[in-house]
């Protein structure tokens, strides 16, 4: 069956009444469209926050790591120093050794002469305080002066 | 690397944050040079999924200034682009040393987008304007889900394609996608009539939406179903016309000393008028800095109507489980907005929890309001016991006994009109806080007269608009304005009423046949923020009605916006039409009956010059007397005045 033909009138009726409608949705589009580029933005705003933070950390940590080669670079050369510093010690310490030995042996050689001067020294005290150098004095004056030895 | 071999790099990279690659494509600029080399070293882009080359150079003229020594940094600039996989990347970008080895001069992170869909429009064009009523093609990549539907649309037209169809060119752009062999589409039949730029839309296996622009505009003048003559290439008409004088945002008001935590309790959910004036006042109230709730019985989702609240929504439920504000305590007073029985028993709950001052407010007369629904007298009802009425008063409405038991127990009353103190027992601090409009959207506005013209049956028309839903207190008085509308058309040029909102009660049938040729009802709109630029269609505005018990009482919330709106208001003695004068502000009639309302238009349409005087009148008489930033600065000082400090 043929559907009864609309009454033009009620037609047009309704095309203004969607015509207004219409632009209520478009409206309503346009709402959605500028809350979706707000969060669209806000969106991009955090990323944007997100990777500046990522990219600050990256460079503390080149800057953490840059730091990290210069002190193992320092540790190895203090290492490296301490090893020669070490060797020359060892060095210090062999010669110190030998010297502390030739000085020992003077010291003994030193005491040994020491005690030989004291023998003679004693001896010459000895000598000195007998009866018979005291008797020979005499002697001993007039050689001085007739220009003899001296004492 | 030997470090002895290092390169003393400068360098820069200039795409702005978030280095975001949309489908796939990463693009990186930027500038680099060695101190140690006469021209730029070769840079490049490393990431776990691969590597770009350098893609371009550019000439400087800022590095020079900054390495006046430097040869290479004229031409130091440098572009990389290329595809990388979805994800987000941890990048080096690394200069070549004349050795050979690279050298690592920056990290930073890219994120890639997924190229959900690609698309490409080519039979029988790629580009340009294509006119015949012919076959067209293409192909469409989904990269992440097959693609279940294809349509292409332009203007208003959408046309099906089939899908699957062989391409040899497509792997070859798009290696390793194994669709691409079978990415061709065709328009199933020929193309119809319309006009506009041609988007491939595809619905993906999931039911997500796709949408690739192409090149290329479709043109087709006519088809069997459009003459010639309806020319599709002409620009729409929008309902914004130019010469609307937005008002500036309001310079913020001073940051409250003594900020206050604010309940509003509302009889009815965000979606009815009660609704607009408490989201309207507290919103101004927090720009001030105190903080604002609005508890709604029921459909909290209808916040989502209101534009951009600045007050926190929760249901009764929520409110009477305990809530606190951001700073930990509860409310320090409790709006309840009128003595309907839901508010009313929320109000004594939260009361006795919180012991906060409670005001009331009063927007109606409640006992004319309910022997108006009830459909019974008033004075019988007051004389019915506590029980029957129980039975009978249902939550939104205001028992007649509690409703005085309840005002009497407030700390302060506030009312939208002045005849409205009479229900405030008489030792009670009162304040009288009229409505006012949303300056946001309620400003004069021109009428769209292109689009005007194009709406309207017959040059002449006049147009009237009135928004709001019928119900019983207000379906007399409507039935006026259609019956004015009626006779208007019987009697002379056309007449168009637009309306908005919803028939809770119906028009009798008589009435409304005779009105429908003449009445464009558009039904809810949902967003109130929308009703400006529909008003803004509006020769005239009319408020219909007469002095009686519910009219006296009441302060329409449409008159504010009707005012601020720029046209002739056509309003009755009673309210508002008491404080307007007639001929300056408004066009005031003693009854805004049929007979009245059709007089007035007459008039109004005969005397362009009054026309526009009200017109004038109307937004001198809104600016001076409509303003929610000055009824809430006066209601803080009323909460001020009762809450302790």
């Amino acid at each position: 069956m043929k559907p009864d033909h609309p009454d033009p009138a009620e037609t047009f009726q309704r095309v203004r009444q969607q015509l207004i409608l219409a632009q209520v949705r478009i409206m309503e589009l346009e709402d959605v469209r500028d809350e979706t580029a707000a969060r669209l933005g806000e969106t991009e705003s955090l990323l944007r926050a997100a990777q500046a933070l990522a990219d600050q950390k990256l460079d503390e940590a080149a800057h953490a790591e840059q730091t990290r080669a210069d002190l193992q670079a320092q540790f190895a050369h203090l290492q490296h120093v301490q090893h020669v510093t070490h060797e020359a010690l060892g060095i210090a310490s062999k010669q110190l050794e030998e010297a502390r030995q030739v000085l020992e042996l003077q010291l003994r050689e030193t005491a040994t002469r020491q005690q030989r001067i004291e023998q003679l020294d004693a001896e010459i005290r000895s000598l000195r305080s007998s009866r018979s150098w005291r008797w020979t004095a005499w002697l001993r004056a007039l050689e001085r002066a007739l220009g003899g030895r001296k004492p | 690397m030997s470090p002895s071999a290092a390169l003393r790099l400068h360098a820069e990279i200039e795409s702005p944050r978030p280095l975001r690659a949309l489908a796939g494509e990463v693009t990186v600029r930027g500038w680099c040079l060695a101190e140690d080399l006469p021209a730029p070293p070769p840079v490049r882009l490393v990431t776990a999924a691969g590597i770009l080359p350098l893609t371009g150079r550019s000439a400087r003229t800022d590095v020079p200034q900054l390495f006046p020594a430097s040869a290479a940094a004229s031409q130091c600039g440098f572009v990389i682009s290329g595809p990388l996989p979805a994800g987000v990347h941890l990048a080096s970008l690394e200069a070549q040393r004349p050795d050979g080895e690279w050298q690592r001069f920056r990290q930073l992170t890219l994120a890639v987008a997924a190229p959900p869909f690609a698309a490409v429009l080519d039979e029988p064009i790629a580009q340009g304007t294509l006119r015949d009523r012919v076959k067209v093609g293409g192909w469409a990549l989904s990269f992440t889900e097959p693609i279940a539907e294809l349509t292409l649309r332009y203007g208003h037209r959408e046309i099906e394609c089939d899908t699957g169809l062989p391409r040899v060119d497509v792997p070859a752009r798009f290696p390793g996608v194994a669709p691409a062999g079978r990415s061709g589409f065709q328009s199933r039949d020929f193309l119809v009539a319309g006009h506009g730029p041609v988007r491939v839309r595809a619905r993906l296996a999931s039911g997500r939406i796709a949408l690739a622009p192409t090149k290329v505009v479709f043109s087709v003048a006519s088809d069997e179903n459009h003459a010639a003559d309806l020319d599709l290439t002409v620009p729409r008409l929008g309902l914004a016309e130019d010469g609307a004088t937005r008002p500036a945002d309001l310079s913020p008001p001073d940051r409250t000393a003594r900020p206050l935590n604010v309940l509003f309790v509302l009889h009815g959910s965000f979606a009815s008028n009660s609704a607009l004036h408490v989201a309207a006042l507290a919103n101004e109230l927090a720009v001030t800095g105190h903080a604002c709730a609005v508890a709604v019985p029921h459909d909290l989702a209808t916040l989502a109507h209101h534009d951009r609240p600045a007050f926190r929504g929760l249901t009764f439920a929520e409110a009477e489980a305990g809530f606190v504000y951001p700073d930990g305590r509860g409310p320090d007073v409790i709006h309840a907005w009128t003595t309907r029985e839901n508010v009313r028993l929320l109000t004594e709950k939260l009361r006795a929890r919180h012991g906060a001052p409670v005001i009331v407010h009063l927007e109606d007369n409640e006992q004319q309001l309910l022997a108006l629904i009830l459909g019974r007298d008033f004075a019988a009802l007051d004389r019915m016991g506590d029980a029957e009425l129980d039975r009978l008063v249902p939550p939104d409405l205001s028992h007649p006994h509690r409703s005085r038991t309840f005002l009497a127990a407030a700390d302060g009353i506030t009312v939208i009109t002045t005849r409205l103190r009479e229900f405030a027992p008489a030792d009670k601090s009162c304040l009288t806080l009229w409505p006012a409009a949303d300056a946001r959207h309620f400003y004069p506005r021109p009428r769209p007269d292109r689009f005007r013209a194009v709406l309207d049956a017959a040059p002449g028309e006049t147009v009237l608009f009135y928004h709001g839903n019928v119900h019983a207190a207000n379906a007399a008085e409507v039935r006026e304005l259609y019956a004015a509308v009626v006779e208007l058309n019987r009697s002379g040029p056309p007449v168009t009423l637009i309306r908005t909102g919803l028939d809770r009660v119906a028009l009798p049938g008589e009435l409304a046949a005779a009105a429908a040729p003449y009445v464009l009802n558009l039904g809810q709109i949902l967003h109130h923020r929308h009703l400006p630029a529909l008003m803004a269609l509006a020769d005239i505005f009319v408020q219909p009605g007469g002095p009686d018990a519910f009219n006296d009482y009441r302060f329409p919330s449409k008159l504010p916006e009707f005012f601020a709106l720029g046209r002739p208001v056509v309003l009755p003695r009673t309210n508002l039409g008491t404080l307007v004068r007639h001929g300056t502000d408004a066009y005031v009639l003693d009854r805004a009956d049929a007979a009245g309302i059709a007089a007035a238009v007459r008039e109004l349409r005969a005397d362009r010059t009054l026309a526009e005087k009200l017109g004038r009148g109307a937004v001198a008489f809104a600016e001076k007397h409509f303003s929610w930033r000055r009824s809430a600065a006066a209601l803080a000082n009323f909460y001020f005045s009762l809450a302790p400090s």
